[in-house]
């Protein structure tokens, strides 16, 4: 099987900023809220796969002032990020089809 | 740990980013921080405790650290690679400069464009008129062109003063040498008498100034250039028409 391209994190955060642009408390806030609290990451470990994206060309980062009143480093994905993310979601559902086919017994093979 | 010490062992590893960056890395966890700490203080959690158990959620710094450098360990080498290139293209410059290539190839461009009109310019005094002009004519390889006649008094006599330049047909090709020594100017009795020169030039192009005595009543005045076997003679018309001096 391929080799997956990404990290599942970057895959997460791709995906949140698919969305809306967001910054890191409020990714985590919303990758838990989504996974129903089951990605509890530790919660520093996100900043370095945001600045590697960032170094990639796959979002782009600016301040803004947030809904609390603060500024905000705010990411947005780039057109660049946005066909990773494609190419990532459609290698993740193939990885997780076959992984969803053997726990299931067996791509069509019955159990013994 | 306090927030301090989290922050400095993450900051530890990245001395290879720059000041800026590292102060945004740091920005951006201390806002992290002060986020989550925030509607913990709201429920009446103890600030040591909070910041506590915000720092414990974060994660080890060191290793936030570590993964944090190497998102940046591509950036030295691209550095390096951008230094790279401008090095190579100094050394270059410096390179062609120092053999005068580069001098050359501007000189014999320059030429077609603006030569020069300053060459000799105190020599001649009390100008009469002065006339831009374009002659030219194919000596060996090279171009003869006359792009300037002035007409004023130089040691108390009437006289005519006539720039020339030379370059190879060829943009940036080397022109022949020694305009200066093949050229002469003859009034329209051929005269050369009080002939002098000034002039500038490379390998590029040459530029010269040369001036011979002319009468009321001259309407133009010849320049000569001696090639090898062959002699080239243009006729410059000397400014305002016919008669006028």
């Amino acid at each position: 099987m391929k080799k997956k391209a990404m990290e599942h994190t970057r895959l997460l955060a791709l995906s949140l900023l698919g969305g809306e642009d967001m910054y890191g408390y409020q990714m985590i806030i919303e990758l838990a809220r989504r996974s129903n609290h089951v990605f509890d990451m530790k919660e520093g470990t996100l900043y370095p796969v945001l600045h590697g994206l960032e170094q990639e060309g796959f979002v782009e980062a600016y301040r803004k002032e947030a809904p609390t009143g603060r500024e905000r480093k705010y990411y947005h994905l780039t057109r660049k990020g946005r066909e990773a993310l494609r190419e990532e979601e459609r290698s993740w559902k193939r990885y997780a089809g076959a992984v969803d086919a053997v726990l299931r017994g067996g791509a069509g093979v019955e159990p013994v | 740990m306090t927030r301090r010490e989290f922050l400095d062992q993450v900051l530890a590893p990245l001395g290879r980013l720059t000041a800026e960056e590292r102060e945004a890395v740091l920005r951006e966890l201390e806002e992290h921080l002060e986020d989550r700490m925030e509607p913990m203080l709201e429920r009446g959690w103890e600030a040591a405790r909070a910041e506590e158990r915000c720092l414990e959620a974060m994660g080890n710094p060191a290793e936030i650290g570590r993964e944090m450098a190497r998102q940046y360990r591509g950036k030295g080498w691209l550095w390096l690679g951008r230094a790279a290139v401008v090095l190579t293209a100094v050394v270059c410059i410096q390179a062609l400069l120092g053999i005068g290539l580069l001098s050359n190839a501007w000189d014999s461009l320059a030429v077609r464009i603006s030569p020069p009109t300053t060459i000799a310019a105190d020599k001649l005094k009390n100008v009469e008129a002065t006339e831009d002009l374009d002659i030219r004519a194919e000596v060996g390889n090279d171009v003869l062109r006359i792009y300037r006649v002035s007409v004023g008094e130089k040691e108390g006599r009437r006289t005519a003063m006539v720039l020339a330049c030379m370059y190879d047909r060829l943009p940036f090709g080397i022109v022949a040498g020694d305009l200066n020594a093949r050229s002469r100017l003859f009034n329209q009795r051929g005269e050369a008498t009080g002939n002098g020169s000034g002039g500038t030039g490379s390998y590029g192009a040459a530029c010269v100034a040369r001036w011979t005595s002319v009468e009321p009543g001259d309407t133009y005045v010849v320049w000569e250039c001696r090639a090898i076997g062959e002699t080239i003679r243009l006729e410059v018309p000397l400014p305002g028409g016919e008669g006028t001096l």
